[in-house]
């Protein structure tokens, strides 16, 4: 068959969205005990994008500027170096 | 319990920023915990058909935030998960529409996409994008590779995404109306799986 891709796609989700409304509670906790989480926990990543977000912090961007400062302080301190010296 | 990731376990890089519409809406007593579970699955299977740059939380928080807003009211007789499923579907819809009426510029968020109620006939874009049919074609590849190794699975998705009925499918595949209910259900566990795993946004 020739089906055009998303009529097909929104079919097959409109089923599949009705199955998961139609789970019993029981069913849903099954499965997330089964992943190993706890959603009645305070901070369970359960409910991660739903009841709360986090964000990631910059730290990555933050050692690369640390990097380049640190780079740049060295090439600063070569410069002030007297010509013949050499490095300890 | 050996798998259990807790907030408080997470490295201090990651951190709670805010309150969110569907927290508000559980404080409020229009959801339980497992309806929100269950709206977790649904809107990371609809944000399969948009873009990567929307995440499944964009689209669930912006469907509380019309309900709680107002903009969108539960009918009677349709529960609020239901409810909520058909407000993501609809925006979904409406985020294509005003993608392709931009000639592919795209909304800036979900926020800017306009707030129309669409019908059910009109939930069928007449006209979509090549964006969209590309998206889908890659998102029916992503959910078949989660059965890879379930024929019967991938049977009946091919079948649902014909539009076949149960019957036609058993028919078609010599399939017994026994092994149609257990691969659906299969299925569905599958989906929820998938659809509450954690990954970061």
């Amino acid at each position: 068959m020739n089906t055009r891709p998303d009529l097909g796609f929104e079919r097959l989700l409109s089923a599949i969205t009705q199955d998961i409304i139609d789970a019993s509670d029981e069913e849903i906790l099954v499965t997330v005990n089964e992943l190993g989480l706890r959603p009645e926990m305070q901070g369970s990543v359960a409910l991660f994008g739903v009841t709360f977000v986090m964000r990631r912090s910059n730290r990555r961007e933050q050692l690369v500027v640390k990097a380049t400062k640190s780079s740049t302080d060295t090439n600063a301190t070569r410069r002030r170096r007297p010509k013949g010296d050499t490095p300890s | 319990m050996k798998n259990s990731i807790i907030l408080a376990n997470l490295p201090q890089g990651i951190r709670q920023v805010s309150k969110l519409p569907a927290r508000r809406a559980l404080d409020a007593g229009l959801v339980t915990e497992t309806d929100l579970l269950r709206l977790k699955a649904i809107a990371r299977l609809h944000a399969r058909g948009l873009p990567s740059v929307i995440s499944w939380s964009d689209l669930l928080q912006e469907a509380f935030t019309r309900v709680l807003e107002g903009s969108r009211q539960q009918p009677v007789g349709v529960p609020m998960v239901a409810f909520l499923a058909g407000v993501m579907r609809s925006i979904k819809e409406q985020y294509w529409r005003q993608y392709r009426k931009g000639a592919g510029q795209q909304p800036k968020s979900l926020a800017h996409v306009g707030d129309i109620k669409l019908q059910e006939e009109e939930l069928t874009d007449p006209a979509p994008g090549v964006e969209r049919q590309l998206i889908a074609v890659e998102a029916m590849a992503a959910i078949n590779e989660l059965f890879k190794d379930d024929l019967p699975a991938r049977q009946i998705i091919a079948a649902l995404y014909e539009g076949l009925t149960a019957e036609e499918t058993c028919s078609t595949y010599a399939m017994s109306t026994t092994d149609y209910d257990s691969t659906r259900k299969r299925i569905r566990r599958a989906l929820i799986r998938a659809g509450l795993r954690f990954e970061p946004l």
